[in-house]
């Protein structure tokens, strides 16, 4: 009898690291460039210096560790796209350049590196920034208005509607502004419009499922209706806390990471709708404007038992499976033979 | 075969062995919360380790001298009382020197009366001699006092751009984040690795030199 043998992996799929993360890459650019519209070249500035500083510095650590870097690799690129896309435009180029150097060396390589972080990079990276310039990191400035690449002058700087909803207040925006990203914020999460199709583009392209996105903003949702932080209807309160803040950019981008979310299709929805709780809670306890990066620091730290509970739970659906395959291969037998007889 | 050198190098960290190659803090992980909440300021950094010495080496001292008259338990009551009690005196008296050292500290001042390297020290070389017991708490110290502080220093020089309270502006920004307690573990972790990487490359070196001259000396004595 003639056998042949074949070396794993032997079920392929076409997906690879690097079409993965092509596709999240695509996904960014109508972000960047609705940020170019609303921002001006500044925020070009801090993208291509945020990628520019990403690279190399993934390179050094890749080097450190007597390893040849991949130029495959596009996740270091990713991370250097999402960390200027949560600050505001008025940002400075230090606070850009020490969130993609404590992202890469601190969040990153001293866990493994690719593949074996714990923590989100480009979010460990921005809530260190965050704690290290508290004022400076909401300091937001209106829509349309193009700040030079090199900032000389202060800038005064305007409410943000997660501040409003901080303060316990009802935000003075239109919805629809809020939609289309024509209010102060972050330069990547005010656009809710741009950020929902880059949502449907990665479903669709099957980079990532809509399981954990959803949960996610149902637990928020669900938060946000049943304890409103200002004087308004949970509706409202819903419509206000979905469109400000890191909410969406979260669920689009953050929350999905596949090196940081858990591996199965039940601990995943539940991971996104706890992350969506506690994101909410956060920003009702939290001191800062918007403390949901934090939120999914905690559940990052989290994923491990979520795993747990999700092999737990496939093991048990699994021993019931061929449990009740058994009794029915028995009864079949037993009818078998008494027809015989 | 050992060379003179190599042997040399291994004696010698046997005796500095708790100050480097076995550092309670970054080998064993001992008093990690005392190393990472309270290091704010260099000044703080320095009470601590003054504080450790006290709290280890006087009951490290009388654990190991009674230690042939009573049990182990009484021991180790004894010896606690009397590093609580060193412990009080001195917060006693440093609010005379630096007052805030005590809210500082916070809810760690009366737990360095049981702190984890005192056990340790008194644990360590029980059965041996008083002055070894007290040699080995004293190098224990000395490690300790490095850890705590280099990471004050860094802390300080970072988050309040000052040295020993003076306005130091050579760093360009101040990096509020690192007096929080998360930075005090990643800075601990990033010495750990970096020690034990300095300990495995001195003795890939010094093996490497080994096996040099052992072969110089083998080469010599083929040509004899």
């Amino acid at each position: 009898m003639n056998l042949s043998l074949q070396t794993p992996p032997h079920i392929r799929s076409k997906d690879s690291n690097f079409s993965m993360m092509l596709d999240v890459f695509i996904a960014l650019i109508p972000v960047y460039c609705m940020s170019y519209y609303f921002y001006g070249k500044r925020s070009l500035y801090l993208l291509f210096l945020s990628v520019g500083i990403s690279i190399i510095t993934d390179f050094i650590c890749v080097l450190m560790t007597r390893k040849i870097p991949n130029i495959k690799d596009l996740s270091m690129v990713i991370t250097g796209m999402l960390i200027p896309l949560l600050m505001p435009v008025t940002a400075d180029w230090y606070m850009v350049a020490l969130a993609v150097i404590f992202a890469i060396v601190v969040a990153k390589h001293p866990f493994g590196g690719i593949g074996q972080n714990v923590f989100n990079p480009a979010v460990a990276g921005v809530a260190f920034v965050t704690i290290c310039f508290p004022n400076e990191m909401f300091a937001y400035v209106k829509p349309f208005t193009y700040l030079p690449v090199n900032i000389v002058q202060s800038i005064s700087s305007v409410a943000s509607p997660a501040k409003a909803l901080s303060l316990g207040g009802v935000p003075s925006f239109d919805l629809t502004d809020m939609f289309l990203g024509n209010v102060p914020g972050p330069m990547g999460a005010t656009n809710i419009l741009v950020l929902f199709s880059c949502l449907l583009y990665l479903v669709v392209r099957k980079t990532i499922t809509f399981s954990m996105s959803g949960c996610f903003l149902l637990g928020a949702s669900l938060s946000a209706l049943i304890f409103p932080r200002a004087d308004m209807t949970g509706i409202q309160s819903v419509f206000y806390e979905m469109m400000s803040g890191y909410m969406v950019i979260t669920a689009v981008f953050l929350i999905n990471d596949p090196v940081t979310s858990p591996k199965r299709a039940f601990p995943r929805c539940l991971y996104g709708f706890i992350a969506g709780i506690v994101a909410m809670l956060f920003r009702h306890l939290g001191r800062y404007e918007e403390s949901i990066l934090f939120a999914i620091l905690v559940m990052n730290a989290s994923v491990w038992i979520l795993d747990l509970l999700g092999e737990y739970v496939a093991h048990y659906y699994r021993r019931k499976d061929s449990e009740n395959r058994e009794s029915e291969k028995a009864h079949s037998m037993a009818g078998k033979d008494r027809s015989d007889i | 075969m050992k060379t003179e050198s190599l042997r040399k190098h291994i004696a010698w960290l046997g005796k500095t062995d708790p100050i480097f190659k076995g550092n309670p803090v970054l080998y064993l992980g001992i008093c990690l919360p005392f190393v990472i909440v309270p290091t704010m300021t260099l000044k703080t950094g320095v009470l601590l380790s003054a504080l450790m010495f006290i709290s280890t080496i006087i009951p490290v001292a009388v654990y190991s001298s009674i230690g042939f008259r009573l049990s182990r338990e009484i021991r180790f009551i004894i010896s606690t009382v009397i590093s609580t009690a060193l412990v009080s005196l001195f917060f006693y008296f440093t609010k005379t020197v630096f007052a805030e050292f005590y809210l500082i500290v916070g809810v760690y001042a009366m737990l360095f009366g049981v702190n984890g390297l005192t056990i340790y020290c008194e644990h360590k070389n029980e059965g041996k001699s008083v002055l070894e017991n007290i040699s080995f708490a004293f190098k224990a110290c000395i490690g300790y006092s490095i850890i705590v502080c280099f990471v004050s220093f860094i802390r300080e020089f970072l988050a309040l751009k000052t040295i020993w309270g003076q306005p130091i502006d050579l760093f360009p920004v101040k990096l509020e984040g690192i007096s929080f307690p998360f930075f005090g573990f990643i800075m601990l972790g990033f010495l750990s690795a970096f020690f034990r990487c300095a300990e495995r490359q001195n003795r890939k070196r010094l093996l490497k030199k080994a096996e040099k001259l052992s072969q110089e000396r083998e080469g010599k004595t083929d040509a004899e």
